[in-house]
């Protein structure tokens, strides 16, 4: 085993870590977009709506990420439909993860007692409004904790992304592995680079459960 | 495309089939496994021994923080590397799951232990049981049955993560779907669909099954 592997690829890791850090933040803002959306569909006074939203819901969260992940990138060009393995990447984790923020944001307009949508509404407010500008607001912080684990995970899950040739941290340690034949100093800088973001954010997590436990 | 005949036939069903097959084995394994060291990691965790604490909060906390896909390929192209050994995919496949998944469980299993009231504890220990009695014979007993809805949550995720291997060629059911569109007519969509309609029924079917067995234990 050669270390000097690591020194020599360094810079291509830190380049890989980067490009992590974009796609995990591009597709936390995508699941964030698309999962208050689905979670106040799931909570709305139209069964329809809330079928779809519930459907929605539990047909991502069952589907293998990988699985949804190789439909955009292998399947769709079949339909005419192409997109860059980074695009493909995003668009897959963000709508995938979208499904889990649904679930956390839902779960936490459900601890939001009943009465303070209803005062909003006998107070003459739209049920958007009262849900925009009561509901929502409260739940927030109680759905602080279960979303911080939900994006742990999304940065975890991002990895996923090396498997449609994007050179995020696992995408570089597997390319220069499979050229060196050094796969173990490669893959335990990869754990490194990753450990270098998730073991902050955990930590970050571990506080904010515990400044909105209640 | 308008005759489904070249997917929905005999051979090619039965071959998807056995991909669900490797899926589930799989999947099994790496629970029994990730059962019995997740249980033994979670004592090691609470232990009064300092060392054995420190090793299995390292191990727990590392391995939770890294993407379980890392885990499976350090295991095909990086382990045979340290141990000298040729691995052959399903099993560098099985030991990457089980040893990630035992982190998970154990961190369930220990937050189960912690719940149990104290006095239930002292009162077998009242009733002559020693330490490792009252462990084997009261605790963990009532704490297995509360954290059935944890685990079985872990498990739908397990069985989600066993698509992870088709990337070290093990032909299991997302590999062989892969295996079933590169032939004539290269039809992927319908392939994928088919897959993870059966991907959707054996998870959202083990989550129905957690969410009654929740109903029923709580």
């Amino acid at each position: 085993m050669d270390w000097s592997v690591l020194a020599d690829n360094a810079a291509l890791l830190a380049h890989g870590l980067l490009i992590t850090l974009e796609v995990s933040a591009l597709a936390f803002v995508l699941s964030c977009a698309l999962g208050v959306i689905v979670a106040t569909l799931r909570v709305a006074p139209h069964a329809a709506l809330r079928g779809v939203a519930a459907a929605y819901v539990e047909v991502l969260r069952n589907i293998p990420l990988l699985v949804q992940l190789f439909f955009l990138y292998f399947a769709l060009p079949s339909a005419g439909i192409r997109l860059d393995a980074f695009a493909c990447g995003v668009l897959a984790l963000g709508v995938y993860t979208s499904a889990f923020v649904a679930e956390a944001i839902r779960s936490g307009i459900a601890a939001v007692p009943r009465g303070q949508l209803e005062a909003g509404l006998s107070g003459g407010m739209t049920y958007l409004a009262a849900m925009r500008l009561i509901v929502l607001p409260q739940a927030v912080a109680k759905t602080i904790p279960p979303l911080g684990n939900t994006t742990l995970n999304l940065i975890k899950n991002s990895s996923l992304v090396s498997t449609i040739s994007v050179l995020d941290i696992l995408g570089t340690a597997q390319l220069v592995g499979g050229r060196t034949f050094e796969y173990v100093p490669m893959f335990v800088g990869a754990g490194i680079c990753y450990l270098i973001v998730t073991v902050p954010s955990a930590l970050g997590v571990n506080v904010l459960e515990k400044r909105f436990a209640r | 495309m308008s005759d489904p005949s070249w997917l929905f036939n005999r051979p090619t069903l039965t071959f998807l089939a056995g991909g669900l097959g490797v899926t589930l084995e799989l999947a099994a394994i790496a629970i029994a496994i990730s059962f019995a060291c997740g249980v033994l990691l979670a004592l090691a965790r609470l232990s009064r021994v300092a060392a054995l604490r420190i090793v299995a909060t390292v191990y727990i906390e590392g391995m939770r923080a890294l993407p379980v896909l890392l885990v499976i390929l350090f295991s095909y192209f990086g382990l045979p590397r340290l141990i000298g050994i040729r691995l052959d995919p399903f099993t560098a496949g099985a030991i990457a799951m089980s040893a990630f998944t035992s982190a998970l469980v154990a961190e369930i299993v220990r937050a189960g232990i912690l719940a149990v009231p104290k006095g239930v504890v002292e009162a077998a220990q009242a009733q002559g049981f020693s330490g490792a009695q009252a462990m084997r014979l009261v605790t963990l007993p009532i704490a297995i049955r509360r954290m059935m809805p944890a685990l079985i949550a872990q498990f739908v995720t397990l069985l989600k993560d066993t698509s992870l291997t088709a990337v070290i060629g093990i032909l299991e059911l997302t590999r062989r779907g892969q295996l079933v569109y590169a032939q004539p007519p290269f039809q992927p969509i319908p392939v994928y669909a088919l897959i993870a309609a059966i991907y959707f029924v054996a998870n959202f079917g083990l989550g129905q099954a957690g969410r009654a067995l929740e109903a029923r234990t709580a």
